[in-house]
């Protein structure tokens, strides 16, 4: 059986690819609140501490520190002056690094960030910045929606005309998650047996919707640290697994013994749903997935 | 009895069962393998190297300390020790062994399999696969 969105999805990634010449990525973003969206989720999948040298051509340079998603320094900044992670208040650090983030952003021509080892190992007490904090004060200062590199092709809308995008902390990246997407089903549908529910887009751990334990006033409630991490480890899953086991997918972790709840999570490519619930409870699970994968249903 | 005479008894059990393979996550290697065609083997050899990031990832783990925190789970439980993966025509079957907590033994069936006699067949066989290591 051929999946016509598989044969879409290599056709897209044929077309893309070029050869890599140099460690460095570029960033696909062509507007400014594309960018900066770009640089937040670079920021929120970085887990282990690395140095990331975002750079443009014209030579500005922002260079940040960053450790389990959260910003632990601002090495260089050619746009702007560095907070001081010591001598600041968390709020100025934070606005600071705001600002610099969405000044790089509104860089003419192509961006590109290299990820490399810090010079030297993180100290037990950089707490850093997280990302909420950092998304919070983003979606305070607007950026344009105006393309930035020149080849790429425009609209006919004059630079006057362009809009100003004011971005809300938990709508800093996307589409929304389709509402018939194998996942949101999932979500919707598992509220008859989970004790906890999140619906999480794939490729931006920002919650779409926590219910239950999982809510914010829950006792399972995942903070924004958790979510990235189990993001990475789904993320380091799909690359080693593809090849193996395709989407959509439902995976069901179990405790080893006794009735410790489990986990369900369904897979679609586009978001994942997570469901917690009781171990005897597996049956509804399955018979959920089935009933949603099920062909011509 | 050997691995492989292990795995294969194993498979002649639980319903549907066409591929088996023993997984060591430290490495990422398969210890043992039993299956009905070449392609068993491509799927476990790229299994054993993924599967790892589920059973120990930072994430997975964060969870766990959730539960425990939410005393939904005692201190001591030893967390998350099965995955069933449900994708395409296949049920994906990994069992953490209690003896060595890095092997993980996979078994692949078809979806037409019954689920949970799947996965009861498979716990029964743990025991006996792990002894063979």
């Amino acid at each position: 059986m051929i999946d016509t969105n598989i044969l879409d999805m290599l056709g897209d990634i044929s077309r893309r690819a070029t050869a890599r010449l140099s460690p460095a990525n570029t960033l696909s973003g062509t507007t400014a609140s594309e960018r900066r969206v770009e640089i937040l989720r670079t920021i929120r999948g970085t887990i282990l501490p690395r140095r990331l040298e975002f750079s443009s051509e014209n030579e500005d340079r922002l260079v940040l520190e960053v450790s389990s998603s959260r910003v632990t320094d601002v090495l260089e900044a050619t746009q702007g002056d560095a907070p001081g992670f010591d001598a600041d208040d968390r709020e100025q650090v934070t606005m600071r690094l705001a600002q610099l983030i969405s000044k790089f952003s509104e860089t003419i021509g192509p961006l590109e960030v290299l990820s490399l080892h810090p010079d030297k190992s993180p100290d037990a007490d950089d707490v850093g910045i997280t990302m909420s904090e950092i998304e919070t004060a983003c979606a305070e200062i607007a950026v344009s929606d105006t393309p930035l590199i020149e080849d790429t092709p425009t609209t006919a809308q004059s630079e006057d005309e362009a809009p100003t995008v004011i971005l809300e902390p938990q709508n800093l990246t996307t589409p929304p998650t389709s509402t018939k997407s194998v996942a949101h089903l999932f979500h919707k549908g598992a509220a008859a047996f989970a004790s906890g529910r999140v619906l999480v887009r794939k490729w931006n751990d920002t919650p779409v919707d926590m219910a239950g334990d999982c809510a914010p006033d829950g006792p399972l409630y995942p903070d924004a640290d958790v979510l990235a991490q189990f993001a990475s480890d789904l993320a380091a899953w799909d690359t080693d697994s593809a090849d193996a086991i395709s989407h959509p997918q439902l995976i069901v972790l179990r405790p080893s013994g006794g009735k410790a709840p489990g986990i369900a999570l369904c897979r679609d490519g586009e978001a994942t749903a997570a469901a917690i619930h009781e171990t005897r409870k597996l049956g509804a699970v399955v018979s959920l997935w089935k009933s949603l994968t099920r062909k011509g249903g | 009895m050997s691995l492989d005479s292990a795995l294969k008894t194993a498979m002649e059990t639980i319903p549907d069962c066409f591929a088996a393979g023993y997984i060591d996550m430290e490495t990422g290697m398969l210890l043992g393998l039993q299956g009905e065609d070449p392609e068993c083997e491509t799927a476990l050899e790229t299994l054993a190297v993924a599967v790892a990031s589920l059973f120990q990832g930072q994430g997975i783990r964060a969870f766990e300390d959730m539960l425990r925190k939410a005393g939904t789970v005692s201190d001591d439980a030893p967390g998350f020790g099965e995955i069933a993966i449900f994708a395409a025509d296949r049920l994906h079957v990994f069992l953490r062994t209690q003896a060595y907590p890095d092997h993980v033994v996979c078994y692949i069936c078809r979806d037409s399999a019954n689920a949970g006699l799947a996965l009861t067949k498979s716990h029964m066989s743990l025991r006996t696969v792990a002894a063979a290591v």
